[in-house]
């Protein structure tokens, strides 16, 4: 049986990644792999050009966000990823296998931008419901333990301070909670891949601003490859190890840059002027690629 | 600590007032139905004595109570037999409709061609064709089943589609990316998500059911159930037996009714139309 949190995460980073300190974590994660991705779409005769010949590497349990404006395809580019939508061309691997392969593997968390919680479940239910799905195929990952125990995710539930609610409806809970719950439903996958749309979006900023640093202990906790939608920019930068811009119409990729802060990432750091010079390079990025 | 500060598990005394005031308005919602059915009563027991309407034409209810008192046995044989024949028609209709709901709520094209014969049930008063039913399946049990089918098969179709296709699209989304079957999303999503939409149906099907028991009852050419009494009852004029069969029927469809708010209040604790 594996021990809770007792599996070194990090592998080195093949795209110049910045070695970090190796954190123990339940999953190790896994590299993403996107070559030349094209995708449209039809509606009412008119074709939309959603992403042209998007390349993007992410190494093993690395922090990448997608940021840019609305409709340059960054939720489109999650999906082709997690194999919820086909490609036109190009090829998507994760850890060499493909999309389809890699979600019948259950190697996707996906955390969408509304909770989306199971209104008949509690929340340990919740958290677990995932899990559950699919079980009678049998099909196990070669890499990683499957989902996490009922021990672990007791963990990543007290984690999140949700400790006194496993019991509680979905109804019962504020809008930051459901978004935690929802988090830990991500986590609790064990998943080497967790793919994020904007699920800070829809909270107020003070639970927004707590909600980052509790995605960032889970993730440090866990070390799954983490792929995030966000249009904050300073989300962005407290997050990641990279960030992606994306440039609208059609959706490319249009910059990256690498995010120097030190981990782990505290609050104080977002006063820290390394901070404010990735958040003026990024915006003056933005401001570039939609004019 | 200053004076105005309040212990910890202190209950301030406007909190527990605003508790009690809570506890009596949830004790005073369950008797509404009981005074609004008594008024009822007590309405219609006072126009029958002050006007002096003649017995044939409106008994009393406390005398219809008095007839039903005295003659037990009659009426919850009768009742067994129209109980029998609601549950089987309802039971049936439900997995007819849950059947043809699935295949709807997955293919439009199926629910379009569905969809017109549901109507066409619906808007035909069975009352037009219950005979026909009659001479195709013969006298006894089957007519009745079809003709209680019949008239609750369209509003769990109707609901069944809605409900099945309530769900959020965003679990669905979830379930697809874990590679969750198609069956894994209708018994784990959809299922639940229709549950309200079901419950919905089932209250409106429950005096649909005893309609089409009794009707069945009346062609059928069967010789128990409320709904034979009746007939026998408007055959051979007897006032009394004619009532006392009406209430026995008013009788079961509000405890057929209590019986399922009770089960949906205890399966549905999760959902927005339970909560206070």
């Amino acid at each position: 049986m594996r021990a809770p949190f007792a599996v070194a995460r990090s592998r080195p980073g093949d795209w110049g990644v910045p070695d970090r300190v190796p954190i123990e974590g339940t999953v190790t994660g896994a590299a993403v792999s996107v070559v030349g991705v094209d995708k449209s779409f039809r509606r009412r005769g008119q074709r939309t050009h959603a992403l042209s010949r998007v390349d993007l590497n992410v190494a093993p349990g690395e922090l990448v966000s997608l940021l840019g404006p609305s409709g340059c395809g960054k939720s489109t580019l999650l999906r082709t990823i997690g194999g919820l939508i086909d490609v036109d061309a190009g090829t998507i691997s994760v850890d060499g296998v493909g999309p389809a392969v890699a979600r019948r593997e259950k190697r996707f968390g996906l955390v969408p931008q509304a909770p989306a919680l199971v209104p008949w479940l509690n929340v340990e239910d919740n958290v677990t419901f995932l899990a559950t799905l699919h079980r009678h195929r049998g099909v196990r990952r070669v890499d990683s333990g499957g989902p996490l125990s009922a021990h672990e995710v007791d963990e990543l539930i007290r984690a999140v301070g949700l400790d006194q609610f496993r019991k509680a409806w979905p109804h019962e809970l504020s809008g930051g909670m459901q978004q935690r719950a929802s988090l830990v439903r991500g986590f609790a996958l064990g998943a080497p891949v967790l793919l994020m749309d904007e699920p800070f979006a829809a909270l107020d900023e003070i639970t927004r601003a707590d909600a980052r640093y509790l995605l960032l202990d889970l993730w440090t906790r866990t070390g799954a490859t983490v792929v995030f939608v966000t249009h904050s920019i300073p989300e962005a930068v407290i997050l990641s190890d990279r960030v992606v811009v994306m440039a609208p119409r059609p959706g490319r990729v249009a910059a990256i840059e690498t995010i120097e802060l030190p981990r782990p990432r505290t609050p104080d750091m977002e006063d820290d002027p390394a901070f404010h010079d990735h958040v003026r390079r990024l915006r003056a990025v933005l401001r570039e690629t939609s004019t | 600590m200053s004076d105005q500060s309040v212990k910890a598990g202190t209950v301030i005394p406007s909190a527990r007032a605003a508790v009690s005031r809570r506890r009596i308005v949830g004790s005073l919602l369950w008797t509404a139905p009981i005074v609004g059915v008594i008024t009822f009563l007590g309405f219609w027991q006072a126009l029958v004595s002050v006007l002096h309407v003649k017995r044939f034409v409106l008994p009393g209810p406390w005398s219809i109570v008095v007839h039903l008192a005295g003659a037990p046995g009659y009426y919850l044989r009768n009742a067994r037999s129209t109980v029998w024949e609601a549950l089987l028609g309802f039971v049936l209709a439900f997995f007819l409709a849950m059947a043809a709901a699935v295949v709807m709520a997955r293919s439009r094209y199926a629910e379009r061609a569905i969809a017109p014969l549901a109507v066409l049930i619906q808007v035909t008063p069975i009352i037009a064709y219950a005979p026909a039913v009659v001479i195709w399946l013969g006298f006894g049990l089957r007519p009745i089943l079809v003709i209680t089918s019949l008239v609750c098969f369209v509003p769990f179709l109707l609901n069944g589609v809605s409900g099945l296709r309530s769900v959020d699209p965003l679990l669905i989304e979830l379930a697809r990316s874990v590679d969750a079957s198609e069956r894994e999303v209708l018994v784990r999503l959809r299922f639940p998500s229709a549950l309200p939409f079901l419950f919905s149906a089932a209250r409106i099907n429950v005096g649909l059911a005893l309609i089409g028991a009794v009707l069945g009852e009346f062609f059928a050419g069967v010789s128990s159930g409320l709904g034979y009494a009746v007939k026998t009852a408007q055959a051979r004029n007897l006032v009394d037996q004619l009532w006392g069969s009406i209430f026995s029927l008013a009788i079961l469809g509000s405890v057929a009714t209590l019986l399922i708010s009770i089960v949906e209040r205890v399966t549905l604790r999760w959902h927005a139309s339970q909560r206070e």
